[in-house]
This record gives C-alpha cells, structure tokens and sequence, in this order.
C-alpha cells in the first residue's frame, strides 16, 4: 500500500516536462556504483487490513496494567486520561501540522503553547518556562548546563536519590563537556538529601540538583538547604518526577529554586513504555535569554487583535548555530498540547482533589505497612522488608502485582520495595497488596 | 480576539473527574502549597473541548492542504498509524515491566531497528533519541566515546555552510570545535574544501546528503576517503532521506554514524513540533558505544541488555519514544520493499517538476537536476521592496503553506520547497498557479503583497514585538 497519488499519464507529463525518458534518469547525479542494484531487504508491501492482523498478533504479546494489581511507579506513572484529551490532541490540525514558525497559520498551537506555559509557571510559581524538552532527564541535563553556563562553574551536585536513568543521563551529557559531578548522598532514616555532606561538597559547585519527592517518594524540605547553596552561590534546582504532587505541596517558586525541572508525563499523556512524555525546564525572567528551546509570547496581528508569536529565537540553533543555548528543534511540541488541555479540563479544584486521592490512597497502605524511610512521601514509598527485595517482589509477582524493586540501582536498599498509587488504584486492591505483602515487612520490634 | 484567552474571567460548574476524598492530610504544614493555582480554569469539559477546538481551527494541517516545508518532509500522515499506536497493549504498558509482559513492544523495537539498518546500509540502530537534533547529539557522543577509546584527542566537527543549524548547534553541545566550510559554485562540498582541515584533529565531518539545497554531494566516496584517511569519521544527518530512499544507501556511501527523522521520511506526524523520533545508527566497530539497554532476541526472547560497558550510557530515560516507533513500524510494513524506492522517485519527480515550471518565474540559483526538494531566491523583487516573507505570507491567502524561508543561509532571500511524494501534478500545477498570481501583484501593486495575509483569518502577526514585550505567561 502506498499514499502516492500519480497515474502513469501524470508520469509521463511530467517527465516530458522535463526532457527526461525514465524516472530512473532523475537519479544520474549518483554515482552508479554507490546506487542499489537490489531491493531493500525487508518484507514487501501489505494493505491495511493486514497491517492491522500483524500489528494486533504482535500487540497481543504485551500485557496492559489492566492485567495486575498495579503498584509501579519510580518516574512512570499510571493515570487516568480524560477521553476528552485524546478526541482534541488527536485533530489534524494539531498532529499534522509542522513546528509553528508561520504564526498566522499556527495560532492553535501558539496560543495553546502559551496557555500551557501560564499554566505551568503557576503550577511551578515560576517565571518563565518553555515549551517542553524531550523528557524529564534531558531538561535536567540542559538545567546542569545552564547552571554551568551562568555561575561559569564546573562543579555539579546531584543527589542519590534523583532518579538513577536521570542521573545515568546527567552522567552522559556531563562527560562530553568535561563537567564533574559529585552525587550527595541521602540520609539513612530520612531519605532526604544528607545536609552534612552537602554541606562539606557545596563549595565551588554550580548547582545542587535534587528530586522531590524523590526516587523512594520521599518529600524534600528545601528550606532546610536553600540558603545554605545559595550562601556558596550554587544554583538550586529541583527536579519534579511525579508534578500532580505540585497541587499539594511546595512548588519551586515558594523555595527559591533558580531552575525547576522535571516530567509531565502524568499530566495526561500515558505510560507508553516510557515515551513520549514531555520535560518542561523554568527559570526567572533575568534567566530567559538562557533558557534552551521555544518559548511563545503575546503580541498582535496587523488588525490589533492578540495573537502569539515565537519570541527571542536568536538563542536558537536555526538562528545561531554553534553559539546556540541549545541545539533542540522539535521538542514534545503535542505532548504540551495535551498537558494544557489536561490541566485545562482538572481545572484548579480538580488537580488538587486528584492528588489528595492519590496522596489519600498511598496513606491507606502506609497505616498498614512499615516505611523504610521516615520521611514525608506524597503517592508513593519504600517499604521496610525482612528479605531480599528480588525474592519479594517476585513472591508477589507470582501473585499477579506488579511492584518495583530498586535495588538494581541501590544495591543498599536490597531489604525494600517501592509501591507506588495512583486514582487508578481501587481500595480493594490495596488492601489485597496489604495482606501478601505483610508477611515480608520487617517487624517493628527489630 | 481570534480565540478568547482560557484564563480570561469566566466561571462555571466545572467538571469533576474524581471525588476528594475525606481524611486528614499526612503531610506536615510546612511542606504544604501556600500560593494558589491563581490561573487555573474552573470551566465544564464541554467549554474547555469548545476551546481547544477552536484553536485548533486556527492551525494548518496537512490535511488541509499543501505543506511544502523544505526539509521537513510534510507527507500525508496515515490514519491507519495513528490508530494503532493507540492501541491499549502499546500506551497502557511501564518500562519497568518485566519483559515477558511487554514481547510485543520489544519485537516492535528490535524488528525497527533491523529494518532501519537494511534501508540505510548500517549495523546496528538505537531508538533513543527523541528527535534530529536529539540523534544528532547521540551520535557525536559516540564519536567522542570512540576517539576516548582510542586515546585520540580529536575535537573538530566540521560542517558545510550549507547546513542545517542543528549540525554545528549539536556539535558545539557535545563539547566539539565547529568549522563552516563553504560550499563550491555547484551548491556542493568539493574535496578541495575539507583539504586543509585533514589532521589529528578532525573528529567528523557531518553531511546531508541530498544537501539542504536538495543536491546530492556527488564526491562523497572522495570525501569519505579523505576522512578515514584522517582518521576522522563521516556522519549523515538523514532529515532529507527521502530524496534517496531505496535508490542509494549512506552506509555505502561511506558514512559511519546515520541519524534518520522518523517524522519526516517514515510519516510518524510532526506533532506541531514533536514528538518526533531520531534512530541513530553506526557501522560494527561503533556498536559497543550506543546507548543502553540494547534490545537483543534470544531464545525465542526479546530482552533488555545493560551490559555494554564501552556504552555511552543513557540519553534518555527509558527506552525511546516509543508509541512513535510504532507509527515508523507500521508505515515501513505497510509501504514494503515495493513502494520505498517509489517514495524516493516521486518525490525526485515532483521536486523537479516544480523546480522546472517555478525557473521560468523564479531564479534558481543552483539549476540542476535535483532530489526531493530545491532553493529559489526571491532577491530579484527586492527592489520592489519585497522579500521572501511576504510571498511566503502572500501565499497563505492562497491556501498554501509557505516554503522554508530565509533557509540554508547560502542562497539570499531563499524560499526552500519540499512537495514530497504524496502531492498530485494537479496540486503541484495549483501551486505553480498561485505562486504567477502572487508575482503579478508584487508586480502591479506590490503593497498588496507587503500586507498579505489579507483575506487570511489572522493577519501579518507582529513577531519582533512577541519579543520586545516579553509576555511569556497571561
């Protein structure tokens, strides 16, 4: 099957056209032995009724969250999507069209863009975001290299407890440009960042980077360390995994963070094996002519009336090549779509009581059960095990409920597992995580 | 107004998707919110779904007609795709599923990746990056990973003058040296041009190939030469793919690192700007460097493997965007090994056909024979005061999408058009038409032109201003 409208007279006309006898004439200017005498090798042409047979055959293979009790979470989270949000973000207009660079044929997006930059700054208390990066690591990584960039340090703390594929990335981009960094660990009882050894780390640092919740669901207090990194002229720059915890707790804006970073993921736009999703990164205005990527402001059409138009491109790649702030084009452009239109349809009241659900659920488990940690957590938290975390979690595998043993990354935690809520999560469910999983809590008594 | 702001005062039931429930908050006070979502809407889902919609009627899709964006590959976008990368077994599944749960989604990714490799001559493919420029990044990390290897210092990138921003963006980024070097009278990298830059320092020289100007670099194998001889290594930036799919390969051209953009060639729509996708992939000796985990096929099995211990390690988290993937699978096996090579023809075709009946009214200053798209220049109406903007903005009150303008830098006032394959004679002829039209006027009553859009819902939008007033939230 194919999309190519030609009929052989088409052909021929337009060949005629152009002084030509074949089609494959239009191609002399390759050197013949560099040409293909062959065929591709790959399985030939199918209509869409097989397309569709092979596609099903092959999906069938994967299993849905449908198919378990579900508790895994660790920075990919199961939410509900309103129907609504798949019927608007699935309009041509929206997924056909091309990176908006012609504005008066591009309001829709422009406008949508900026929405979702308001949206987000509010929800950060902000000044200024852009309009999205590929995923919560590489915002972070781009975080790192403004950080950098400004205080012209190189120097870079990351805590333990980020996410272990953020700091594989951070790790990745970091090499390449010479930067060093110096992982802060995270206390024992708290799971919170250990302000001791920040301290002693901090001097000559660009930034201190720190999730919250973290990577075991633990809460930060940011006030108990922001003065004391920007005391040693460090940026502070959080990174928010799970952003529905922003409708409860301390956003960004409310600590002083220089930069906030992180993934919107559960802002509507479905687990998908790990992508797409979307990461937003936002600064001050004093840091906008810094901050990578698009950014879209308020302005008016030749008849006055508001319009929206890409602002300060110069900072681009397409406009300043190698002195860019970043070399990102396209970025998540559809998934801040359907995150505007996602915070558009909770609305304020409706994003605070989906998060106290999902703060509400995890807290039913966590009366039952014994935290590793003895920090605050928001939708998810390790539990304390009398044994190896592999064989728990397999033991409850078996079972049919899925949870995630991170002791892969921390080979340290190897007597917890992370359990993670959501709206999705029934009560019964839970309470049948509760009852398989007791055996294996670690007794208080110990 | 064009579409009343969401932010603007408004108030009425909104609609509740789930109910609060009723206990007592476990977190302490001092770590609770204080300032309030001020901005947020409180609107019905029917209000918002009006709002959105309206909006969305204030965009251009390819859908509504023809999108000749140079170097972006504007293709029809199969509905078919679309749906069956929503399907529940593909968006309802976590990375972190044990991978006998999710078969499906790796024999998707590993089979990709096989396909990827045959239709471009390379090894091996990652699925990782998340766009071009994502690739491209990629693939100068794993440069680097290789000369670290190999204990050599290389730090120059060079790139043509011709090329797309990313290049040197992506090189400066992985901490290289760029270098332009000027294209020849041919609209072509000579040789002669990279001589001097043939050291212990060169790293690579990044290529597309067709060019920006939809040329194809005929001394290739003499450029890649002279750069293994070097030592340095050949990168193909694939955003113009389409214009030899099927007919030539970049691994038997002689580059080393490949990145392709599966929204462009392989249709997986733009997204107004992404999610986009950009594979990379690399000849045998650069396999040990890609990201990890690698995708492998055992047993019957499909399995996540970490262990690659000369990887660059992660560029992303997770494994890729992965319901795009879905979409460049779908349309691979739908076109088969038939039709890839027909993408390339008529894309060649129309492209020459365009160029051919546009060069009795336009100036084209590199007239050969050429891929899948071609550079004119507009400097010729300067005089009238007119610039490429206006034809690209006059052009919209014709039903059109504009060409790239001012794009590649080389070519003054440059207007840049892709058709791609998917556009009929009878489309391309209407564009020929408008295109007479809006040259007339600039002709008879040029500030007709300056004005444009003028029948256009939204009229000319003052950018510089967007940028003097800074309004980056309501």
């Amino acid at each position: 099957m194919d999309y190519i409208p030609h009929l052989p007279e088409d052909i021929r006309h337009m060949l005629e056209a152009l002084g030509l006898d074949s089609v494959d004439q239009l191609f002399s200017d390759i050197p013949d032995n560099l040409k293909l005498n062959k065929e591709i090798d790959i399985p030939g042409s199918i209509n869409e009724i097989e397309l569709t047979r092979i596609i099903r055959e092959i999906s069938n293979l994967n299993k849905t969250s449908e198919d378990f009790l579900w508790f895994l979470g660790g920075g990919c989270y199961r939410h509900f999507v309103p129907q609504a949000l798949n019927e608007i973000s699935h309009r041509q207009e929206f997924y056909t069209s091309y990176t908006p660079y012609q504005a008066e044929l591009s309001q829709g997006t422009l406008q949508t863009f900026f929405e979702f930059q308001t949206l987000i700054c509010d929800l950060l208390q902000m000044e200024v975001t852009n309009d999205t990066m590929y995923d919560g690591a590489t915002a972070t990584a781009e975080a790192m290299f403004m950080a950098c960039s400004i205080t012209k340090k190189n120097k870079v703390l990351v805590g333990r407890s980020l996410h272990p594929e953020y700091r594989m990335v951070l790790n990745t981009y970091a090499r390449a440009r010479g930067i060093n960094i110096v992982e802060v660990p995270f206390d024992g009882d708290s799971g919170r960042l250990s302000l001791e050894s920040l301290d002693n780390l901090l001097d000559d640092s660009a930034c201190l980077i720190f999730q919250t919740p973290n990577f075991f669901g633990v809460i930060e207090d940011p006030d108990l360390f922001e003065p004391l990194v920007h005391s040693r002229d460090a940026f502070l720059i959080p990174v928010i995994v799970e952003p529905l915890s922003l409708a409860l707790i301390k956003p960004p804006g409310e600590y002083n963070a220089d930069i906030a970073c992180g993934d919107l993921q559960s802002f509507g736009l479905g687990m998908r094996f790990g992508g797409p999703s979307a990461g937003f990164l936002a600064t001050s205005m004093k840091y906008i002519r810094r901050l990578p990527g698009r950014i879209v402001g308020m302005t008016e059409d030749a008849e006055g009336r508001v319009s929206y138009a890409f602002v300060l491109q110069t900072r681009e790649q397409h406009i300043r090549r190698a002195s860019a702030t970043s070399n990102i084009c396209s970025n998540e452009a559809l998934c801040a779509i359907k995150v505007a239109i996602y915070l558009s349809l909770l609305g304020k009241d409706g994003l605070k009581d989906l998060a106290l659900l999902n703060h509400h659920l995890a807290d039913l488990a966590y009366k039952e059960l014994r935290s590793y940690f003895d920090g605050p957590f928001f939708n998810e938290f390790l539990i304390s095990l009398d044994s190896p975390s592999s064989k728990v979690r397999n033991i409850l595998k078996d079972k049919n409920i899925l949870t995630l043993d991170i002791s892969r990354w921390y080979p340290e935690l190897d007597r917890s597992i992370l359990v993670t809520f959501t709206e999705i999560n029934r009560k019964d469910d839970i309470y049948t995580l509760i009852e398989e999983i007791k055996p294996y809590v670690r007794k208080i008594s110990l | 107004m064009l579409e009343k702001s969401l932010f603007e005062e408004r108030k009425s039931r909104s609609t509740r998707y789930v109910d609060p429930p009723e206990t007592e908050l476990g977190i302490p006070e001092n770590l609770i919110r204080k300032t309030d979502l001020k901005n947020f809407p409180g609107l019905s889902e029917p209000e918002v779904v009006r709002h959105f919609t309206n909006l969305s009627a204030l965009n251009y899709g390819i859908d509504n007609n023809f999108y000749p964006l140079g170097s972006c590959s504007m293709k029809y976008n199969p509905k078919i795709n679309e749906a069956l990368a929503e399907l529940d077994e593909f968006v309802d599944i976590h990375p972190y599923m044990d991978e006998e749960y999710a078969q499906g989604a790796l024999q998707i990714m590993y089979e990709l990746e096989r396909l990827l490799s045959e239709i471009t001559g390379m090894y091996e493919f990652t699925l990782h990056p998340s766009a071009g420029a994502h690739g491209e990044l990629t693939g100068l990390f794993i440069a680097k990973a290789y000369f670290d290897d190999r204990k050599e210092r290389r730090n120059l990138v060079i790139v043509p003058d011709s090329a797309h921003g990313t290049n040197p963006a992506s090189a400066a980024m992985a901490g290289f040296n760029v270098v332009e070097v000027k294209s020849d009278k041919r609209g072509l990298i000579s040789p002669s041009a990279i001589q001097p830059y043939l050291n212990e320092d060169l790293a690579l020289i990044m290529l597309t190939n067709p060019n920006t100007l939809g040329l194809f670099e005929e001394d290739i194998e003499e450029i890649a030469r002279l750069t293994h001889n070097a030592g340095g290594l050949l990168y193909y930036d694939g955003a113009n793919l389409n214009g030899i799919i099927g007919i030539t390969r970049p691994g038997d051209m002689g580059f080393d690192i490949v990145h392709l953009n599966l929204h462009k060639t392989f249709s997986t729509p733009h997204g107004g700007g992404g999610p986009g996708s950009g594979p990379v992939g690399v000849k045998e000796y650069l396999a040990p460097f890609l990201p990890i985990p690698r995708v492998i096929h055992s047993d019957n099995c499909y399995m996540l493997d970490y262990n690659l211990p000369k990887s660059i390690g992660k560029i992303k988290c997770f494994y890729g965007n992965f319901t795009v993937l879905v979409k460049a699978y779908c349309y691979i096996r739908l076109l088969g090994r038939e039709n890839l090579r027909y993408i390339a023809e008529m894309a060649t075709l129309n492209a020459n056909y365009l160029q051919e009946r546009l060069s009795e009214i336009l100036d084209i200053p590199y007239k050969r024979l050429c891929k899948h798209e071609f550079v004119a220049s507009l400097k010729f109406l300067k005089n009238r005061g007119i610039r490429a903007l206006d034809i690209a903005k006059a052009l919209i009150d014709k039903g059109f999408h504009p060409p790239t303008v001012y794009f590649p830098l080389i070519v003054e006032e440059a207007i840049m058009i892709e058709p791609t394959e998917t556009e009929s004679l009878d489309t391309l002829d209407r564009f020929v038409e408008a295109l007479k039209e809006i040259l007339d006027t600039a002709e008879s009553d040029p500030s007709l032109v300056k004005e444009s859009p003028r029948s256009h819902r939204v009229k000319r939008v003052d950018e510089a201003k967007a940028s003097r007033m800074l309004r980056v939230r309501w």
